[in-house]
């Protein structure tokens, strides 16, 4: 037993747990810190924003590969751990050298404070919950550390072992005295910052009626087929993509549209400002670049907005602006031609969906709705800025991830009914789907069966060219294993192309095959 | 001595975790990165490792050929895609891919909501009589399709679901008969056997077997 092994020697896991502890406390703290002001945010999940929007795409893609639809939380636990793991790296180091332990919590603090800021809008005072982290981190460290000091060396054999025993478990009991702590300060932060939450807002929200109403939507819009996908596509059933680590919360009350960049006049505007320029409301089908053939990342419903051309026309765009870009409340961009607001088709910044306000998923309290442009380069959601440039100057998000600048929606037909995998019985029945091509609608749905003749589909009566158009043909099933093919027509004549294109970079196209087995009756 | 390594190695984890913050915005728009995969499996085939994947045939080592070949077609890659695509980029399915290519099954199975796919690996194809492999690729929306449907189950099956002497209708409407004895799980009278289990895709379980199944309309 020598002496140069000093007392602090026999404590190697106190001073590892020491410094987990402290860095626990101090983001327990941060949290509790984060309900002060909606803009400060938690500097775990900063972190995690600024890592997936500044990491080469060739690491998002992993992430998300590895992790499927969890990759986000994998991420803010990956976060966690290696936190968990350098915290007890520093406890340990700052056994012989305190500083140590001052140097890394500052470094955390600086770490977070850089990318509290890197947030999109984020005030000065956002970088509060790195500091205390920091701060409370450091100096929680340093107090356990004197804690220890404090404990008599267990060797050699002391003939009263309870005394060191004692300042053991009370170090013990102290350090779970601070994990509590930590945990109930970061429990409290999180439940305090429900009152950030937007769903009172739009709970509360009236959204005023619109001065154009869209047509009314009958039945001639359906097709007549037991079983068949909805005309309208419910808010509850509307598909969801985006890049959002966790919902927006944006009140209406505090929430403002910039429109800026080349144009005459800048504008800002509150919700009552933006629906003072009128209402109207369009039926409008979405899409997703990454829908495949046959998907399901498409949704028709009614938007309520503010038309694009009013505002563009109260701040005057320079000549020179070829791309209207949408900057969404955490940073994603989307950008289209500014051409297209003007080019007859519906362009909107919406803020109604289906008769209520924007859900907070899609977007509350204003998004974009472009028809005939897929989601991602055309629909921004929590829309806080418009941004007139040129596509020389700016790629929005996606574009420099592989995905082309211009994107209008290819043509694409798909079989609904019979539904994959479900019983066919044989004998006379329907086969029904939809068809798309927003901005120039379907004139023509033709289906096959097998090495039969390509037969023309009965269509529904279109609402506009900005939406779906259902369809449905009459089959004499026969037992065996028939494939169904479907394509369409749009309205300048167009057939849909029979190659295939995968989603990447504009989208998927191809004439669906559907195998299906029919059984005797 | 190790106060200094460790000191270097806490200064060089911070400063990772400083740079992951910090750094730039990266627009090297790479052109191989590809999200999806097109559906011949050839183009996969090139880029995977040099290694005869017909002579993977062990459950550890179908993992590890599937986990360091392409990242979508990893164990977990293949969470977010439908299983026709996901199935494109895994390097021990490149066989029972282009026979369902070849059988126009892609869309099928890519719009179907919720399937259980037992999917023959290649060790599992190679071992086909080549015969009935040649009959069946040269009979495509036939033979192909009656023996590739057999392996298909339009409902979503884990391991774990699958109990001994259970009767499991396929997508081409056939009985599948399967067989549990402790951790092994067999199917069509002992015609093939689960070697990995459980593979996520977004609309399918996929478990990898070890020998193409004849249903018995085929005889």
């Amino acid at each position: 037993m020598s002496d140069t092994e000093s007392p602090k020697g026999e404590h190697r896991a106190l001073f590892a747990a020491s410094g987990l502890v402290a860095a626990g406390v101090g983001l327990g703290l941060a949290e509790l810190s984060t309900s002060v002001n909606r803009a400060w945010r938690s500097p775990v999940e900063v972190v995690a924003e600024v890592v997936i929007d500044q990491a080469p795409s060739s690491i998002t893609k992993f992430g998300i590969e590895v992790f499927g639809k969890n990759d986000k939380l994998a991420l803010v636990i990956g976060i966690l751990v290696t936190l968990t793991i350098v915290g007890v790296v520093v406890g340990l180091l700052s056994r012989r050298r305190p500083i140590v332990g001052d140097v890394a919590f500052g470094l955390f603090a600086v770490a977070g404070a850089g990318a509290a800021l890197q947030v999109a809008n984020a005030p000065v005072s956002a970088i509060v919950p790195s500091l205390v982290a920091g701060g409370v981190g450091a100096l929680v460290l340093r107090f356990l550390r004197g804690r220890i000091v404090a404990i008599p060396a267990t060797k050699p054999v002391s003939d009263d072992g309870s005394a060191d025993g004692t300042s053991r478990r009370t170090f013990l009991a102290l350090t779970g005295g601070l994990v509590a702590l930590g945990a109930v300060a970061a429990a409290g932060g999180r439940a305090l910052r429900d009152r950030f939450s937007a769903v009172d807002s739009r709970n509360n929200l009236v959204l005023p009626a619109a001065d154009r109403p869209g047509p009314t939507v009958t039945e001639a819009y359906a097709t007549d087929v037991e079983g068949m996908t909805p005309f309208t596509t419910s808010n509850a059933d509307f598909y969801r993509i985006d890049t959002a680590l966790t919902v927006p919360q944006v009140p209406v009350e505090s929430w403002e549209l910039e429109i800026k960049g080349m144009v005459d006049e800048p504008l800002t505007l509150t919700f009552d400002e933006l629906t003072e320029f009128g209402l109207v409301e369009a039926d409008v089908t979405m899409t997703c670049v990454s829908n495949r053939v046959g998907g399901d990342l498409v949704g028709n419903a009614r938007w309520l907005g503010v038309p694009l051309q009013r505002l563009l026309d109260e701040v005057g765009v320079d000549p020179d602006a070829d791309q209207l870009v949408g900057r969404s409340i955490d940073g994603y961009t989307c950008g289209f031609p500014v051409s297209a607001v003007g080019d007859g088709r519906t362009c909107l910044v919406a803020v109604g969906m289906n008769g209520e306000p924007l859900p907070l998923e899609h977007g509350f309290p204003a998004r974009l709705v472009t028809a005939g442009l897929y989601g991602y380069i055309s629909a921004t959601k929590w829309l806080t800025e418009i941004e007139l440039t040129t596509f020389e100057d700016f790629d929005s998000y996606w574009v420099p991830r592989g995905y082309a600048d211009r994107a209008p929606i290819r043509t694409q037909c798909r079989i609904d009914i019979p539904r994959t995998g479900e019983q066919v019985t044989a004998g006379p029945q329907y086969i029904a789907g939809v068809a798309w091509a927003q901005t120039k609608g379907i004139t023509k749905v033709e289906v096959k069966v097998d090495d039969g003749p390509w037969q023309e589909a009965e269509l529904a009566d279109e609402l506009t060219d900005e939406t779906w158009r259902q369809w449905r043909i009459e089959w004499d099933a026969q037992v065996g294993s028939p494939r169904l093919l479907c394509r369409a027509t749009d309205g300048d004549g167009v057939l849909m192309p029979e190659e295939r294109t995968e989603p990447l970079p504009d989208g998927a196209s191809g004439w669906q095959s559907k195998l299906v087995i029919v059984q005797a009756a | 001595m190790f106060r200094s390594k460790m000191l270097r190695i806490l200064a060089l984890v911070l400063a990772l975790g400083l740079v992951a913050a910090a750094c730039g915005d990266d627009s090297e728009s790479s052109d191989s990165a590809s999200e999806e995969t097109s559906a011949p499996a050839d183009d996969t085939m090139a880029d995977d490792t040099p290694v005869d994947s017909t002579t993977i045939c062990e459950p550890d080592a179908l993992v590890e050929a599937v986990e360091s070949g392409p990242e979508d077609g990893t164990l977990a890659g293949m969470t977010d895609d439908p299983v026709g695509t996901a199935a494109s980029s895994n390097p021990v399915l490149t066989t029972l891919v282009t026979a369902v290519t070849e059988a126009d099954l892609v869309d099928t199975l890519n719009s179907a909501e919720e399937l259980t796919v037992f999917a023959p690996t290649d060790c599992a194809f190679a071992e086909l009589d080549p015969a009935t492999l040649e009959a069946a690729l040269a009979d495509p929306t036939g033979l192909l399709t009656t023996v590739l449907g057999f392996h298909v189950i339009p409902q979503r099956l884990a391991a774990a679901d699958l109990t001994d002497g259970m009767e499991l209708e396929t997508f081409t409407g056939e009985t599948l008969v399967v067989a549990v004895d402790g951790d092994t799980v067999s199917l069509n009278d002992g015609g093939a056997t689960v070697q990995v289990a459980d593979i996520e895709t977004a609309n399918a379980t996929v478990h990898l077997i070890d020998s193409v199944m004849i249903p018995p309309s085929v005889g």
